[in-house]
């Protein structure tokens, strides 16, 4: 009956127009007509109210634990709480600690995004792996059988033992990925693997993260501070940077400055998420920036707007090179047995020759009493003769002059003359410029060049070492007692002074090193993998070196500039994957499969979710989720908080966390070792191993085994200087507790300035305000790398190249980015967030590009190149750069048709300069130095299937 | 039995009408109004709040495909698709027909065949894919926008129930289920009373009200009612990372919704041309200039036509974008904004008015 009224009979109704209707009506109001002309509804009525405890009964729950995203390669580090109800994760809601760095600055609260508001349902959904699973069918063909936790141990050690017997520990990789948090779940496969011998993979250049060209300049790819010195800038520039989709945490910060009265400014190709809320968007052509950032110099060089006291006290611009050989000028070119890293400058007081302040003996930048002189051209007698020198500025300014003026530069990106102008006046006159730039140009073939011309910019006007200033990615501190837990057989004999920090990343130190049992990701899949054969073609890459990209591999390898174990044409026997997605993230992911997994007789995942590496992997070990265990989220700069994630409830069906799976994976390989008796061996990093006493050597004797999970992250809360005097129930308490300090600096924190609790985090102050050396080859900001390749490259300075036709020739620019929706394949393929999406992968297209394929929106397209093809759906956009197709970041290979994704038609040409070593701060570490994987260079075509 | 004359069938009409009105008016009277106010401007599209909406009050069954808390691109079709072309509200006073959406026109949940992708014995034959052969979502044209690259322009906008001062929803119920709280004016359909006739739906010129398939009965935003009642914000606004929804009374002077909408005027309803006197009130979005035809950087007009933001937020946008600017050009210039101090939000709570309370604070149930 009830359907049977219309709209117009009520509208008759409350205009007064049918009795019968009205009385109906009346009926169902149900309330006597006394109390509503005299008493308020919710006394008179209160059956209308009564059913509002429906709502106040959903809102309960048993006890609150803290919680947060700790395996999971986010850079945020939010503090959550967790609310439990029947012993399950119910819901999870910022739990907000924090306070504003100092007054007057905007806090930090709240943090999180909608991921990790969901964290508890991708803990629950399908994707979750509950059982050990051994593979039944073919390689990913999704055929499992459950087995036992002692099956799945037993199995896997005997592969691993029978490995090592059979062609020793080089032959059991650990494939490591960056979903890895700093406490003991987090160290523990890295302890393992150590204790066992074998190698581990650095994957940040796997991934494509690696700030190649912020290595080159400044002796340290990860400059960071804290997202709240990014308020203190008067102009930011967000450069191929997309905080809204990518620092939903931090982005307020970003636009509350620009409340405050900072210029916002953003640099992409498209209009992005955070572009729309910027005062300025430049749009160069993509892989266009280097030419942007230089045109920028041009004007500022020409414009004398640089800063010349900061550029000759902190850069190597005033330093000499020799015009015949173009290399600088050395002590050893001056003295016999003289220094190959102590250089000169012309001192313009004295008219002479002087050592530069900050190589050789001499380590501090400290110039008084010398005024060096940047723009010197002139001759020295070098060896007897007379040879022209000149300073890298004047070879700089040459350079720009020639290449970059505004107008070739606009020809080149795009943007017009007169906007790079206004970029580049406004840039050098801010008090205090900030460019962003993050990981988004290393996914560049060429975004080491532009990371240069990017930190040239910064450099120019002073702007490196300043509040709300300089040229920064991110940077990740270090907890020493996680790098002992996962390095020191003896835990209890711990003695942190006799660790040096300072030393554990450099591979030099051999076996006390924390490189020393890893193995250069990027470079280990070229080899093993077989990818050199794509991305080692010449047709993908720079078609401007002399050499093809291969042949400098195999030298890099040769000279032993890149470690490789197994040793080229040796096969891995065992992968262990963990933390990580190789068949997601790998370009030219299914050449893998074709080259590499054949040759692996056992692939193991350890993973809390089916991921693709999970389906093709024989066995596959359920971890427990980040509700399920007791770990520190890893230690970003941007927020000076460590973050507990902490046991809430019990793991789901028998999963188990890392620490309790290698340290009976352990007892497992022990027993295995015993019952062959396998003799002890020499491992990768000349160190005596012998897995029979695998086990004791896992659990330092037994002091910390696998149920001691607390125990452990007591140990790292202890030996870390960021959590000195932090209990672990004082972070039970709290959730998150600003840094005490931010420990050793190098690896992959670039922070070198002291720490204070009570102000935002300023990287770099060490150099310019103590006048320390940076940790190059010159101690100063190198613009100019006289490495043999570099020269024979064209790149001894910042330059612009355009980016190689990878894949073929091809009119569209397959680019993307992060996404808002994943953090890389975790959340990916969850059902809520799905729903919020189009559900499967889709490629955004400019209306122009559309059209002119015929294309609709949601049409199935096939994108295509000369490596191959993929499917999905396509949507158009209005922000999309015509010329440019977005795929964002980490769908899974089985969201496709026939599984296989845009990896499968990405080249990733790598760079040869990236592969050099022995060249002062270049040269091979973990989280250091290595050629990234890259994709934005990716040219396609796409069509309507 | 008597005959009931023409005339007294009249009187008896304009009778009941009468007591109908009285009673509706008193099913919307209250004596404080709660409101918010969303920063167009600080939004990431993060869809936090959506997620915090979902996980606190949208998981049973039924509920699937409601997202009471939603954030579209704009321009676009929003959710449901085209709701702002499907009219209720009222003009002059009376109330307009509307058009009752369909549960595609929101998007249904999709499900996906994760068993048969992962444990089906079919390898790379199947893939990841959602049932139903969708062709629109909740946030279906996330990020698609308007205008020609380079001049495109896009922003995007939160939206919950408005907890209208004069809901449509309410007047339409023929159940009298739809009622404002007297005490903070949130409008919550009773779901003891609601017997699923959707009128409420036709009549929300917002579309924001949803139907429960499973309960055969409508439900939408309740402003978390329960956690304002132990003084939490909102999940959406306390969970929101961009810390742009103000939570708090209108009538609280010192609060930053009294300020922002009465004193400073820098914020404004949603189609307010409705009459529904919406409480969700939006400070209007500013993005960068545009390009010329040569390239040039052109600040001759703004990149988001302003008759597109008239068209949302009404012609008091223009002062208000005016306003906006004269105070960011005063702090470009080293000056100091009263208004953009408050936008700012230097301290978190500061959204909240009295609703500060930490959750995790509050007694748990007693098992």
């Amino acid at each position: 009956m009830a359907r049977g009224f219309t709209r117009r009979d009520f509208l008759r109704a409350t205009g007064a127009a049918t009795v019968a209707l009205g009385l109906t009506r009346l009926q169902f109001v149900g309330m006597a007509q006394g109390q509503v002309a005299g008493q308020a509804v919710p006394g008179a009525l209160p059956e209308y109210r009564a059913w509002e405890d429906l709502y106040r009964q959903r809102w309960v729950w048993d006890r609150v634990a803290r919680g947060t995203h700790t395996m999971t390669n986010c850079v945020s580090g939010c503090a959550w709480d967790l609310y439990v109800k029947d012993d399950m994760v119910w819901r999870e809601e910022q739990k907000s600690p924090y306070t504003a760095s100092s007054p007057g600055l905007p806090d930090f609260n709240p943090r999180g995004c909608q991921k990790g508001a969901c964290g508890s349902s991708l803990m629950y959904s399908p994707s979750r792996v509950r059982y050990p699973l051994r593979r039944v069918g073919e390689r990913g063909e999704g055929r499992w059988q459950r087995i036992s936790w002692d099956e799945a141990l037993a199995a896997v050690a005997k592969d691993m033992v029978d490995a090592i017997d059979k062609e020793g520990p080089a032959s059991v990789l650990c494939e490591l990925g960056p979903n890895i948090g700093a406490g003991p779940n987090s160290a523990a496969p890295i302890r393992f693997f150590r204790m066992l011998g074998s190698p581990a993979t650095d994957s940040m250049a796997q991934i494509g993260d690696l700030s190649v060209g912020a290595t080159i300049t400044l002796g340290n790819g990860h400059p960071c501070g804290s997202s709240d010195d990014w308020w203190r800038s008067s102009y930011l520039v967000l450069w191929a940077f997309n905080p809204s989709a990518t620092r939903i945490p931090d982005a307020h910060f970003l636009y509350e400055a620009r409340y405050r009265g900072a210029k916002l400014v953003t640099i992409c190709p498209d209009l992005n998420n955070s572009s729309i809320h910027a005062d300025l968007w430049l749009n160069p052509r993509p892989g266009t920036d280097a030419a942007l950032a230089l045109g920028a110099a041009q004007v500022i060089v020409s414009e004398n707007l640089y800063n010349t006291a900061y550029v000759a006290e902190q850069t190597d611009l005033p330093l000499l090179v020799r015009s015949d050989n173009n290399r600088f000028v050395r002590e050893s070119d001056l003295k016999k047995g003289g220094s190959d890293s102590a250089f000169y400058v012309w001192d313009a007081a004295r008219k002479q020759v002087v050592p530069a302040p900050g190589s050789g003996n001499l380590q501090s930048l400290d110039s008084t009493g010398i005024k060096p002189d940047v723009t010197f051209n002139g001759t020295m007698s070098i060896g007897g003769k007379s040879v022209a020198v000149r300073t890298v500025f004047s070879l700089l300014r040459e350079r720009l002059d020639r290449d970059y003026r505004p107008q070739q530069v606009a020809e080149i990106t795009g943007v017009s003359a007169a906007a790079v102008q206004q970029f580049a006046r406004e840039f050098a006159h801010a008090p205090a410029a900030l460019i962003l730039s993050q990981w988004g140009q290393c996914k560049f073939l060429h975004g080491d060049l532009a990371q240069r011309a990017q930190i040239l910019l910064a450099s120019l006007t002073g702007n490196l070492g300043r509040a709300g200033g300089g040229w920064r990615a991110g940077g990740f501190f270090a907890p020493e007692g996680f790098a002992l837990l996962g390095m020191q057989e003896q835990l209890g004999l711990m003695n942190l002074a006799t660790f040096a920090a300072k030393n554990y990343l450099d591979p030099a130190k051999s076996e006390q090193s924390f490189s020393s049992y890893f193995v250069p990701g990027s470079v280990w899949h070229q080899v093993h993998g077989g990818l050199e054969d794509i991305s080692g073609d010449a047709r993908h890459g720079d078609r401007s070196s002399p050499r093809s990209p291969k042949e400098y591999l195999h030298e890099a390898i040769d000279k032993k500039w890149f470690p490789v174990f197994p040793a080229p044409g040796k096969a891995p026997h065992v992968i262990l994957s963990i933390f990580g997605n190789v068949l997601r993230h790998s370009r030219n992911n299914t050449k893998l499969l074709e080259t590499l997994w054949p040759k692996v007789k056992l692939v193991v995942d350890v993973n809390f979710r089916l991921s693709e590496t999970s389906r093709w992997s024989d066995i596959v070990l359920p971890a427990a989720f980040w509700y399920e265990k007791a770990d520190l989220k890893y230690l970003a700069s941007f927020i000076p908080y460590v973050h507990l994630g902490d046991r809430a409830v019990a793991p789901l069906g028998e999963a188990k966390p890392e620490w309790e799976i290698f340290a009976l994976l352990a007892e497992a390989v022990a027993k295995e070792a015993r019952q062959r008796d396998l003799k002890p061996y020499t491992d990768i990093a000349e160190a005596q191993r012998d897995a029979r006493r695998l086990d004791e050597a896992f659990t330092d004797s037994g002091r910390f085994g696998p149920k001691d999970e607390d125990k452990a992250l007591e140990f790292v809360l202890t030996y870390s200087s960021p959590t000195k005097k932090v209990s672990l129930e004082d972070m039970r308490t709290a959730g998150a507790v600003r840094f005490r300090s931010t420990g050793a600096p190098g690896g992959a924190a670039g922070f070198y300035s002291d720490y204070s609790m009570d102000e935002p985090l300023v990287p770099q102050r060490w150099f310019v305000e103590k006048k320390q050396r940076w940790p190059t080859l010159t101690g100063r900001q190198q613009f100019y790398v006289d490495h043999p390749w570099f020269l024979e490259c064209g790149e001894a300075l910042p330059v612009y190249k355009p980016p190689p036709p990878a894949g073929g020739d091809y009119p569209l620019t397959l680019s993307g980015g992060h996404t808002r929706w994943s953090i890389h394949s975790q959340w990916r393929d969850h059902r809520p967030l799905l729903r919020l999406q189009r559900g499967e992968p889709v490629v955004y297209i400019s209306e122009r590009d559309a059209a002119a394929r015929n294309i609709n929106d949601n049409d199935l397209v096939r994108v295509r190149n000369d490596l191959g093809a993929f499917v999905l759906r396509a949507k158009i956009a209005r922000y999309a750069q015509p010329g440019q197709v977005l795929v964002y970041h980490a769908w899974e290979p089985y969201q496709f048709r026939d599984g296989r994704s845009d990896h499968a038609i990405i080249p990733s040409p790598f760079k040869p300069t990236a592969l050099v070593g022995d060249y002062g701060h270049l040269h091979w570490g973990y989280a250091h130095w290595e050629p990234n994987q890259v994709d934005r260079d990716t040219k396609v075509e796409i069509e309507r299937v | 039995m008597a005959e009931v004359s023409e005339q007294q069938k009249q009187q008896r009409a304009k009778e009941l009408a009468s007591e109908l009105k009285s009673q509706k008016a008193l099913l919307k009277k209250s004596k404080r109004q709660l409101a918010m106010v969303f920063d167009l401007n600080k939004c990431l599209g993060c869809q936090t709040c959506t997620i915090a909406c979902k996980t606190l009050w949208t998981r049973d069954e039924g509920m699937e495909y409601m997202w009471w808390a939603t954030v579209n691109t704009q321009p676009g079709k929003g959710t449901p698709r085209d709701w702002e072309k499907m009219g209720g509200g009222f003009r002059d006073e009376e109330p307009q027909a509307g058009k009752l959406p369909t549960r595609r026109d929101f998007g249904e949940a999709w499900d996906f065949n994760y068993d048969e992708v992962f444990y089906g014995g079919k390898g790379n034959s199947v893939h990841l894919q959602p049932s139903g052969d969708p062709d629109w979502g909740p946030n279906w044209d996330e990020d698609q926008g308007g205008g020609q690259y380079p001049n495109s322009f896009y922003f995007y906008l939160p939206r919950i129930c408005n907890h209208c001062t004069n809901p449509a929803c309410l007047e339409a119920c023929p159940r009298n289920a739809i009622y404002k709280r007297e005490e903070d004016g949130i409008v919550v359909i009773s779901e003891e009373r609601c017997k699923g006739y959707r009128f409420c739906t036709e009549a929300c010129p917002y579309k924001k009200i949803y139907f429960n398939h499973v309960r055969q009965l409508s439900q939408k935003c309740i402003f978390c009612y329960p956690r304002i009642e132990k003084g939490v914000a909102t999940a959406c606004a306390r969970q929101c990372p961009g810390r742009l929804r103000f939570v708090g009374y209108l009538d609280d002077e010192n609060g930053p919704i009294h300020k922002l909408v009465k004193q400073w005027k820098v914020a404004l309803p949603l189609h307010a041309e409705h009459g529904t006197q919406p409480n969700v009130y939006y400070v209007p979005p500013i993005s960068p200039p545009r390009f010329d035809a040569d390239g040039n950087i052109d600040e001759s007009k703004p990149r988001i036509p302003t008759d597109y933001l008239k068209y949302l937020f009404g012609p008091d946008v223009e002062q208000v974008l005016a306003t906006l600017k004269s105070e960011m050009a005063k702090t470009k210039a080293g000056g100091k904004s009263e208004i953009l101090d408050t936008l700012i939000v230097y301290e978190w709570k500061s959204l909240f008015g009295p609703f500060t309370k930490d959750p995790a604070t509050l007694e748990p149930r007693k098992v």
